[in-house]
């Protein structure tokens, strides 16, 4: 007989946490989980109604007006489930780690409407900031709250390279490649280095603020920029199949040049892009800094402008839309996928500084690498473009056009 | 003659034979450097009259001139200070 599925994962949920499940509206995400047994398991465990979305013609919200109904939304793998006292009690006392909990659906409806959390309505945005443990990014990005550290997951950082004597990432396992014709992997330009921090950075730095996201994921370095931080397509492109080659579920390429707004995306980096997908890599791009908020928003640079990579904005320590980032135009299909920290980023340096600040959607990319590891850690089998599905579906929405903030800010998984 | 790096994505259907594609696209000038099995893309440089030429071989759905990628920073100073974040327009 199978082992009845349980719900909320102990290992994100403390004890204290599960008795505090409220009754009322909540939303469950399903980690690894089919239809039917998601369905068996609500239905039994908690003796919930379970309805689809196909089930209903128009509005589903009367399904949820009692006690005791629930929602699967089976193309995103969430629920959402109006539960009693009781049944919240049964759903927090079985643990499982392919289910977890989000939230009580007050606090995701509020987000995804736009609300932010950090600024209340007619208050000034609060401002982040870096402390003595971490940076401000990650305190964004729910990393600091995080259970999963990008364990088994590998990402590739294709940039200039990385110092691989930096004190930070001694003993680490780092496969290094360089596609650059007479050039070490070992980077002297920084910008490398600098992204490998934020997506792999160590969890315990040896000086300052933690400032790195998937500390526990393997790192594949692949140099395609020289000492000037300048690169071609071969390189890149020599870079990226050999990332997909090596497994790699996350590639972060923090690189792009500029493009018009009328100018389509290059169809040879898109065929590419959709094979990584299929192969299970999933690309992420800078969308570029070429704005000048308010009075210009550039185009989405290439190649985050193909359909099937990933282009990533940048936001302020308020949540703001970086004056730099690029954005969507009408009429482009070209739009920002997904925003992350890009000002005032704190990360490793080569040198005997070890450690500089960065603005810049190169340093947000990383930020959504190091994100997307740890999601895929917790999503085992979400790759490719489910990896981008989870990414984009657990985004906490912005108070911005999403042309320019696409889905929102990355959120670890909790 | 002007010549010119390329990059060449090769069609789907046509991946498990991109040796025989990288072949006839040497016969039409390709000077040819790398084959990129995993992505199905073909490097190397051509003149550029014969670009269209390579671009109509059977299997090649794209040819592409290599562009330079580079980063473009934004680390200026008035990005980590609020105050001087202010100046910005």
């Amino acid at each position: 007989m199978t082992e009845p599925r349980r719900l909320i994962s102990a290992a994100s949920l403390s004890c204290d946490a599960a008795e505090q499940v409220p009754a009322g509206r909540c939303l469950l995400l399903f980690r690894d989980v089919g239809i039917c047994a998601a369905v068996d398991f609500l239905r039994h465990a908690a003796g919930l109604r379970i309805a689809l979305p196909t089930d209903y013609r128009a509005d589903f919200r009367p399904m949820l007006a009692a006690s005791g109904e629930g929602i699967l939304f089976d193309r995103l793998g969430v629920a959402l489930l109006n539960v009693d006292a009781d049944q919240a009690r049964a759903l927090a006392g079985r643990a499982d780690t392919r289910m977890d909990v989000l939230a009580p659906e007050q606090a995701v409806r509020g987000a995804r409407l736009g609300s932010c959390p950090l600024r209340a309505v007619g208050e000034e945005p609060c401002r982040l900031a870096d402390t003595a443990g971490a940076t401000w990014g990650l305190q964004a990005t729910g990393v600091l709250t995080s259970h999963y550290s990008g364990r088994g997951i590998r990402v590739a950082i294709l940039d200039s390279g990385l110092q691989l004597a930096h004190p930070d990432f001694l003993g680490r396992a780092v496969i290094s490649r360089s596609f650059v014709p007479g050039l070490s992997a070992a980077d002297v330009n920084g910008h490398g280095t600098f992204c490998a921090g934020v997506a792999c950075g160590p969890e315990r730095p040896c000086e300052g603020p933690r400032y790195g996201i998937a500390f526990g994921a393997d790192l594949y370095v692949a140099r395609v920029l020289d000492d000037d931080a300048g690169g071609t397509d071969g390189n890149v492109l020599a870079g990226i199949d050999w990332a997909v080659r090596n497994g790699c579920a996350v590639i972060s390429m923090s690189l792009g040049s500029p493009v018009a707004v009328e100018d389509s995306y290059a169809q040879l980096y898109e065929q590419v892009a959709a094979r990584a997908l299929a192969a299970g890599s999933l690309l992420l791009a800078p969308a570029g800094n070429e704005s000048q908020r308010p009075e210009l928003i550039a185009a989405v640079q290439q190649p985050a402008n193909c359909p099937s990579i990933v282009a990533v904005g940048a936001v302020d320590q308020t949540l703001g839309v970086a004056p730099f980032s690029n954005g969507g135009h009408a009429g482009s299909a070209a739009r920002v996928g997904v925003v992350a920290p890009g000002i005032a980023i704190h990360s490793a340096a080569p040198g005997t500084s070890r450690y500089q600040t960065g603005s810049g959607t190169s340093m947000a990319t990383p930020f959504v690498a190091g994100v997307a590891a740890l999601l895929a850690e917790a999503h085992p089998n979400a790759r490719g473009a489910a990896l981008r599905a989870v990414l984009q579906q657990t985004c906490r929405s912005l108070d911005a056009p999403p042309r320019d903030v696409g889905a929102g800010l990355v959120q670890a998984p909790p | 003659m002007i010549r010119a790096n390329v990059a060449i994505a090769v069609a789907d259907e046509a991946r498990d034979r991109i040796f025989e594609v990288a072949a006839t696209c040497r016969a039409l000038g390709l000077d040819h450097t790398s084959t990129l099995t995993d992505i199905g893309v073909l490097l190397g440089s051509l003149e550029l009259d014969n670009l269209l030429r390579v671009r109509a071989v059977p299997g090649v759905v794209a040819v592409e001139i290599e562009r330079d990628s580079r980063i473009k920073e934004a680390l200026e100073e008035r990005y980590r200070h609020p105050q001087a974040a202010i100046k910005v327009r």
